[in-house]
Parts: structure tokens; C-alpha cells; sequence
């Protein structure tokens, strides 16, 4: 078995070279879509991402919440019961 | 006389410059490029990741010190930076095979073993695609030291400094990440052995 430390070495060593033509020029257009980038400001946050994602959620919750706690869904509470009666006995329509 | 980088950095952090910001540009091209190409297999992405770290650069240029770390060297620590984010998201971690390996890349580890042979009749295209290889089954972290350490050969301090740890931490962590390494090289040339 090779000693596998110096196979290591050799091939970093090979990988090393310079064989490649140099990067000398920069890529065409790639300065451009860099500079309008930067104008127009990074992307979204992953805060503002996450928010988006969320809206549909929250519209849903809000849809929810109306149809379960309509006034009509609710029984009237004691306070109303005695208001409606007091408006139909005579007592106070005759006045 | 023309403006030098410092200038033109000046310019843009004071005006947003942009005929500045493209000399800029043109003066870290060779070496942002060449580090993406020696640290990124897929010729395919190297643009895009170059446009990564030229983003990250001007955003951090306003933070740059021209007294502190030298512009070279702040810009090769967010390439490498870049990189490291690309390797993280790459969770996979592939187990290579013998026969996974192209014809090229094979000829090229058989090379490499022997001593005789000398170093120019390893192809740079074949040894650096199988490198990438041996290095893809690492953690982005333990690929970002070895990369740093054997391909760009810097020191342990320098390393340390990079990735923001102790030099010490690094050590341990190049020493793993070799004997892992050393694990897929002998598993390798046992299957190259018992391979028709």
C-alpha cells in the first residue's frame, strides 16, 4: 500500500500548476449585471422572504377567525336579553 | 497620472463611482477568478460565483481598511468565504468509487503514486477534477482548511485567520480531515487493484 500522505502531496502539488490560460480579462457583461445589482440593492432578506411566505397564512387565519367568530355564530349575552325585553314591555313603549 | 485601486475604492465608497468600481473589478478579476477556479469543479458556476463575490466585496468595501489587511488578501478571504457558503449548501456527500472515477482522473491517481514519475505527466485538468472529487466527501469547514492549505498553501495562522478560529483548532481539524481523506485514497487503490 502507497503512502497515502504522499499521493496527497503529489496530486495537490499537479492541481497546483499553472496550466490554465490566465483570467486576465473580466467576463463580458459580468461587471454590468454587478454594478445593476448594486443600484437596485441586494434581493430580500431572509426576513422579508419569510414574511411573504407567511401572507397567504396569515390571510387565511383572518378568514377563519371572521366566519368562527361572526356576530351571528355568538349566543346574546345576558346584557342584551334584558335590553330586548325592556324595549318590548310596555312599560317603556306606552311612554 | 491614473488613479490607483485606493482611489477608485475612494471614489466608490464616497459617490458610488461606477467607472471606479469597474477598474476595481478589472484589477481583483485574475485573482478572484483564479481562486474560483482552483477551489470550484463545475466550470458552469464559476461566473455566477464570481458576480457572489464581487456583490459581497463592494457591500463590505466601505467597511475596508486600507491600513489594516491588505485588499488582496481581504478580497481572497471572502472568496474563499463564498466558496465555503457554496460547499454548505451542498449537503451530499458522495462515497467515490474506482469506477467513478473518468479515465483521466484514474491515470492521474495512478501517476501520482508513483515516485518516479514526474510531476508534469500529471495532468493539472485530471489532478484538479480529482481533488475536487477527494475533497467533496469533506464538510464544507475541513474542505475549506485543506483546500487553503494544500491548494493555496497557507499557512495555519493564515488559515485561522480566514475562518475566524484558533490556530490550534485548525491543526486538529487538517489532521482529521487528512486521515479521512487518506481513508478514500487506500479504499481506492484497494478497488484499482481488484478492478479488471
Amino acid at each position: 500500500m502507497n503512502d497515502p500522505e504522499k499521493l496527497l502531496n503529489r496530486l495537490a502539488a499537479a492541481t497546483r500548476r499553472e496550466d490554465d490560460p490566465p483570467a486576465d480579462e473580466l467576463l463580458l457583461g459580468l461587471a454590468t449585471r454587478v454594478l445593476a445589482k448594486l443600484r437596485e440593492g441586494r434581493g430580500p432578506t431572509l426576513w422579508e422572504t419569510f414574511a411573504l411566505g407567511a401572507l397567504p397564512v396569515a390571510a387565511l387565519v383572518t378568514i377563519a377567525c371572521f366566519i368562527l367568530i361572526s356576530p351571528e355564530a355568538q349566543p346574546p349575552d345576558d346584557a342584551d336579553v334584558i335590553a330586548q325585553v325592556m324595549l318590548e314591555t310596555q312599560l317603556i313603549t306606552s311612554r | 497620472m491614473p488613479p490607483t485601486i485606493s482611489d477608485d475604492i475612494a471614489a466608490w465608497v464616497a459617490r458610488r463611482d461606477e467607472v471606479a468600481a469597474r477598474r476595481v473589478m478589472e484589477e481583483l478579476h485574475p485573482r478572484v477568478a483564479g481562486i474560483i477556479r482552483r477551489h470550484w469543479a463545475r466550470v458552469e458556476e464559476w461566473e455566477d460565483l464570481e458576480q457572489e463575490v464581487f456583490m459581497r466585496v463592494f457591500e463590505a468595501l466601505p467597511r475596508w481598511k486600507a491600513e489594516g489587511a491588505p485588499l488582496e488578501h481581504w478580497v481572497s478571504r471572502i472568496a474563499m468565504n463564498v466558496c465555503r457558503k457554496r460547499w454548505r449548501a451542498n449537503s451530499r456527500r458522495p462515497e467515490w468509487r474506482w469506477s467513478d472515477l473518468s479515465e483521466g482522473e484514474q491515470q492521474a491517481f495512478l501517476n501520482a503514486q508513483r515516485d518516479d514519475e514526474p510531476l508534469e505527466g500529471i495532468e493539472t485538468r485530471d489532478a484538479r477534477s480529482l481533488m475536487h472529487k477527494l475533497l467533496d466527501t469533506l464538510s464544507a469547514d475541513d474542505r475549506l482548511i485543506l483546500s487553503l492549505l494544500h491548494l493555496e498553501e497557507k499557512s495555519l495562522e493564515e488559515i485561522a485567520q480566514v475562518m475566524g478560529i484558533s490556530r490550534i483548532v485548525v491543526k486538529v481539524r487538517a489532521f482529521r480531515a487528512r486521515k479521512k481523506l487518506h481513508a478514500v485514497l487506500q479504499r481506492l487503490e484497494g478497488e484499482e487493484k481488484s478492478s479488471p
